[in-house]
């Protein structure tokens, strides 16, 4: 089966690193810093916090005091479960831990890696005005409306052309940020056969972004396309994509564990103060990268002859048929496109965020609502969609608290189908 | 359009008009501010103007813009609701200041609407259907269907024999009225018919080149869709709030251009399911067999009638999806049967039929006729038109272009040009089988 | 290699409280799917309405446990089903898929929430609300119990479960052959078919979600009771597909389908997840390849495969017809 094949080879590429890894040691560490109230400020870091390691059966294993710059750091014997618990007697007066009840936490580790834990401050609200908090936060929607869109608009174009809703599109946006993950902290040959190639991110997004492609293409040819020939009906293919969701998350979760990452490029940037909003390079970067790609996808659905037979299928697929249009070629390079761009959206997502198993899955809910919002089925709904609800999500934290910002987005994804379900761009369809 | 005086379509329930009065402009207004308050609400709700005054009050606006927002939706639903129990017995209890079918919501009903209300009460009264003012209640007789009179083609055409064979043109005794329907995909416009009457006890053809807004028509006739503008009537009755699935409790009933056979279930139980009011329906008598028990033999005998009558007795408990195209036509329309319909309207009843099997449909629809229902059917093959229809009604771009008996059609020059329009090669190739 | 406690473990996976969760579970399921053609992804979230309704009720409002288990097994997943049914019902099954699937994933992030901890109990969640069901066992909680399979208060859940699935089982397989299950039926195979005929689909749609929702959520409740917790992670939307795997497994709109899904599903888990821990920790699978905790993962793992397996090559279940399938038209 040629999909065993390519699980196989994605297997090797993924495996490889964590081997590379054996000899480092087992470090838990840490930053504790009091988060500038004003965004033109420093972060300030806070000196002499005290964090003790213990085993998950009670045994110290060791203290950790942060030093000038906030960082804490303890050198683990071994991988496994520990916890660690800050004390909140060390810390200066007037600064709380943002949820002091988590002043305890356990955490798991692999042996030979290190990993972070994180114990966030209350944030003290300073006299930022309202005007700069709702721009900030509009142009950080605007950023995450983009990621979502470029994400989603292979989803409302596959269901638009094939009538399924593919619930592991989310996995292929992870799949993308992880690929992108490997490529730059070991290099395609490291991913293979160990050592240090790491490949700069920017080259490594590319080269993400032709493998995305590749894959979202074979998983159309190896799984869908068969599918669609054996006339399977669109609720059993539902729930296959179900199936390879949980399969390919799960995949993810077995290879690389529980944590997050962080690209190693752009980890840090300085952020560049206007005078309503603070930015970093990499997320101007972003918005203006993926405008462009988007920009790009517009021009090429309108212009070109396959993007117009791609909405030419997703408006009426029979009639497309009848006139000629090879609708598999146009599904084929749906998915391919599809793929390709859902890759480059998790590397952006992984950018601004972390890499992680899950990643992928939340953004999908995500892609849902903005999908559902702009009308499912529809390239430029798809786009609409989710720039509102990006926007959405992050000016609604100036309500709700910060956990719970995606609970908002999904309230709307239910208010529009009660209102106006077939979207904001969408037709009602016709009986009968 | 002749300058004669329309027969008003006057008896309209007052659900309509309240739901035309919230539906046609205030409910884009009122639905979007409800989202933007109900956004509100719940930031409030969660957030951090838990506790504060304006929090609660932001809170009782959105709650007042979501509740008259979701009025037509939910008020009116459960006040028709109410009257379905009163349905079987075939009446409809009217409360008789706001003539509103009694039951939940109803005070509210009257304040919000008394005024219109009254008014439209004083119409139907006036109309002089079978109305009895029993104290504060007007029981009305409503629901009871007209006696089917068994008929023929020759009394059939007889009807029609004054009606003057021009668009809209009025019958001695129609059973469905549309007025002024049209509906609009966006920018385009599917269907437009100014006016239309089906006569009672006649098959009526509904011809006309795709796209021409037939299938989209047989929906807005049969609340399958909802008409931009325009009111229909059905025995004189308004039907434009009745939802889709109420249709064929008032005799009204249909069949699709793509057979809706039940593949999964057997024939019988396809026939089954066409019975109205049943009682083991309800998902609580359901589980006491003995309250449905003797109504579900009846239906099946009622059922292994038709099913002899339309030769599918020998596939009685197959699978509906192992039967051959003929034979889901066939069975669709005997299902449809099943509703005691006294207005049939078939949509492409023989298309994908092989030919054998296309008499006996034909026989079956005239012996629709020849039992004293109506019958109004979409189809392509003129001859077929010619033979078996005793009225045509022609359709294009979305307007009825021509009417009359069917001799009259194929030299209509309207028709011709429409159907030139569409295809270049002979003026009486009606014929669009696609 | 100890073969005795994977026997054992399997099963336990066969007839156990794990089987009877998840056969009470994928029964709703059926309801929704199998017979009424809903797409419901939040499965999980019905079984968090029985298992929250109950603690939340007994737990932060101190009501009595028999109140709370009424509202965990009418009030919370009526209401559930309103407010996923009302905006979803009237459109395509899709929609109620995405819905239902983002519930769950809104209730996580609700229940997890420090914000809702004097309500949920965060991700903690709650416990020690069952006391008045175990006191009312029969079972000495130190003994063991048939063929030593289960210990005392082990026991009594699963007797209790067991009688609960008898009854729900009789109580679908009478609906289902009455006309409102016929009506069901004709909704799952066209709904415009069965609205031309008079049949108040929507109405019904909303019944059967209610419906299974209410037997989905006695399955959480009597899961929350057998763990004697309710938290958050024991409602994940990946517990939804345990309870589909099981559905398909079995055969959708099929009386039994669910019961014998759930029951070859655990006994197929239990095993292989007893299997491999055996051989990790006899070292036949080195530490590189599969560590302990790994092992819970590729349950996980094995349920995605499966999903894809059935519903790709044998959508009428195993033991299905594969005549009838075909005759899906769609």
């Amino acid at each position: 089966m040629g999909t065993l094949v390519v699980l196989g080879a994605l297997l090797t590429l993924w495996t490889a690193p964590a081997g590379a890894q054996d000899d480092n040691e087992t470090v838990v560490g840490g930053t504790i810093r009091i988060r500038a109230a004003e965004p033109d400020k420093e972060n300030t870091p806070v000196e002499g916090v005290e964090i003790t390691i213990s085993t998950i059966d009670g045994t110290e294993v060791g203290t950790a005091v942060t030093d000038e710059t906030g960082a804490w750091r303890l050198v683990l014997p071994d991988g496994g479960e520990y916890i660690a618990e800050l004390d909140q007697s060390t810390l200066p007066e007037g600064v709380p831990l943002r949820d002091p009840e988590r002043a305890t936490l356990d955490f798991n580790i692999n042996a030979g890696s290190s990993r972070n834990v994180l114990f966030p401050l209350g944030e003290i609200v300073g006299p930022e005005s309202d005007t700069i908090q709702i721009v900030q936060l509009t142009i950080d929607g605007i950023k995450l409306g983009m990621i979502i869109a470029m994400s989603a608009i292979g989803l409302s174009l596959i269901y638009g052309t094939t009538g399924l809703v593919n619930f592991a599109h989310g996995e292929m946006v992870t799949f993308g940020a992880m690929t992108a993950y490997i490529l730059s902290q070991y290099g395609l040959l490291g991913g293979l056969i160990g050592g240090d190639f790491a490949i700069q991110l920017i080259i490594a997004g590319l080269l993400t972004f032709v493998l995305a492609a590749v894959a979202g293409g074979l998983f159309n040819e190896l799984v869908w396309k068969r599918l669609r020939k054996r006339g399977a009906s669109l609720i059993s293919m539902l729930v296959v994509s179900i199936g390879f969701s949980i399969m390919f998350r799960y995949i993810m979760l077995f290879q690389f564990g529980g944590r997050v990452r962080r690209y190693r490029d752009y980890q840090i940037q300085d952020t560049i103060d206007l005078k309503y909003f603070s930015i970093t390079p990499k997320d101007i970067f972003i918005i203006v990268f993926s405008t462009i790609i988007l920009i790009g996808v517009g021009l090429a659905l309108q212009r070109t002859r396959i993007g117009k037979a791609m909405r030419a299928v997703a408006d009426n697929r029979d009639l497309a048929e009848s006139s000629g249009i090879d609708v598999e070629k146009v599904i084929r390079t749906v998915w391919i496109a599809g793929g390709g761009l859902a890759g480059i959206g998790g590397v952006l997502f992984g950018l601004t965020e972390t890499v992680g198993w899950e990643m992928g899955f939340r953004l999908l809910l995500l892609m849902f609502a903005g999908v559902t919002l702009g009308g499912l089925g529809t390239a430029y709904g798809a786009l609409l969609g989710s720039l509102v609800v990006g926007v959405f999500i992050q000016t609604s934290t100036l309500f709700i608290p910060t956990d719970m910002k995606n609970v908002g987005a999904l309230l709307i994804l239910a208010v529009i189908l009660l209102i106006r379900p077939q979207g904001l761009l969408g037709r009602a369809e016709r009986i009968g | 359009m002749t300058a004669e005086a329309a027969p008003e379509i006057t008896a309209r329930s007052v659900p309509a008009l309240g739901k035309r009065f919230f539906a046609r402009w205030l409910d884009e207004l009122l639905l979007g501010s409800a989202l933007l308050l109900a956004w509100l609400l719940f930031l409030y709700a969660v957030g951090d103007g838990r506790g504060t005054i304006d929090g609660a009050l932001w809170g009782l606006a959105a709650l007042v813009v979501v509740v008259a927002a979701l009025y037509n939706q939910v008020w009116l639903t459960a006040a028709e609701g109410a009257s379905v129990g009163k349905r079987t017995a075939g009446i409809k209890v009217l409360d008789r200041e706001t003539g509103l079918p009694l039951g939940l919501g109803r005070t509210v009903a009257r304040e919000l609407l008394s005024p219109l209300a009254v008014t439209a009460l004083k119409d139907e009264l006036g109309q002089g259907l079978h109305d009895k003012v029993v104290g504060s209640v007007v029981v009305r007789d409503a629901w009871r269907q007209p006696e089917l009179v068994a008929g023929d083609a020759a009394a059939a055409r007889a009807a029609l024999a004054d009606v003057s064979p021009t668009p809209g043109s009025r019958k001695p005794d129609p059973i469905l009225i549309a007025e002024n329907i049209s509906r609009t995909f966006g920018g385009l416009v599917a269907v437009d018919v100014d006016h239309l009457e089906i006569q009672r006890g006649v098959i009526t053809a509904l011809i006309g080149p795709n796209g021409a807004g037939k299938t989209t028509l047989f929906n807005l006739l049969t609340s399958f869709d909802q008409p931009t503008t325009g009111t229909k009537a059905f025995n004189g009755e308004t039907i434009d709030d009745v939802p889709a699935h109420k249709i064929a409790n008032y005799g009204m009933v249909r069949t699709f251009q793509l057979t809706k056979s039940l593949s999964k279930m057997s024939v019988l139980e396809n026939m089954k399911l066409g019975a109205t009011d049943q009682k083991g329906e309800g998902m609580l008598s359901a589980l006491f067999t003995p309250l449905w028990s003797a109504q579900d033999k009846e239906i099946e005998e009622r059922a292994d009638e038709l099913l002899a009558r339309f030769n599918l007795d020998h596939m009685r408990d197959e699978f509906a999806g192992t039967l051959s195209g003929g034979q889901r036509k066939l069975l669709e329309m005997a299902r449809a049967l099943m509703v005691r319909p006294s207005l049939v309207m078939l949509d492409e009843p023989m298309a994908g039929v092989n030919p054998a099997l296309k008499q006996s449909l034909l026989d079956h629809v005239k012996g629709l006729r020849d039992q004293g229902m109506t019958v109004v059917f979409v189809e392509h093959d003129m001859d077929m038109v010619q033979d078996i229809s005793d009225w045509v009604v022609v359709m294009a771009e979305g307007r009825v272009i021509a009417e009359g008996p069917p001799t009259s059609i194929s030299d209509n020059q309207a028709v011709v040009d429409a159907y030139l329009g569409a295809h270049h090669d002979s003026a009486l190739d009606l014929g669009d089988d696609s | 290699m100890d073969w005795g406690g994977i026997l054992d473990n399997t099963l336990r996976g066969l007839i156990g409280e794990q089987f009877i969760y998840f056969a009470l579970a994928a029964i709703g399921l059926n309801i929704h799917f199998g017979y009424a053609g809903l797409l419901n992804f939040g499965q999980a979230v019905f079984m968090a309405a029985g298992a929250y309704g109950l603690s939340i009720m007994v737990v932060t409002y101190d009501w009595s446990f028999w109140a709370g288990v009424g509202m965990g097994l009418i009030v919370f997943p009526a209401v559930l089903a309103l407010i996923l049914g009302v905006p979803t019902l009237r459109l395509r099954a899709d929609y109620l898929a995405i819905v239902t699937i983002a519930t769950a994933e809104m209730f996580r992030l609700i229940a997890r929430s420090p914000r809702y901890d004097w309500l949920t109990g965060s991700s903690d969640g709650h416990g020690g609300f069952a006391t008045r069901f175990y006191e009312l066992s029969p079972f000495d909680p130190g003994e063991r119990y048939f063929f030593g399979l289960f210990i005392g208060n082990q026991f009594f859940v699963v007797l209790v479960g067991w009688a609960a699935l008898v009854v729900v089982v009789t109580l679908v397989w009478a609906l289902i052959r009455s006309p409102w299950g016929r009506v069901l039926k004709a909704i799952r195979e066209d709904e415009d078919a069965a609205r031309s005929l008079g049949k108040n689909a929507y109405f019904y749609k909303m019944q059967a979600l209610m419906l299974g929702g209410m037997i989905g959520a006695l399955g959480g409740m009597l899961r929350a009771i057998g763990t004697q917790s309710a938290q958050p992670q024991n409602f994940i939307t990946d517990v939804t597909f345990f309870a589909w795997v099981a559905l398909i497994l079995g055969g959708a709109g099929k009386i039994m389908g669910p019961v014998v899904g759930a029951a070859l599903l655990y006994g197929l888990i239990n095993f292989t997840d007893g299997l491999l821990r055996q051989l990790v920790e006899e070292g036949f699978i080195s530490e590189s390849v599969m560590d302990g905790t790994q092992v819970g993962q590729v349950r996980f793992l094995l349920i995605g495969v499966g999903l894809v397996a059935l519903a790709a090559l044998r959508p009428q279940g195993l033991f299905g017809n594969k005549e009838e399938m075909a005759l899906d038209d769609r």
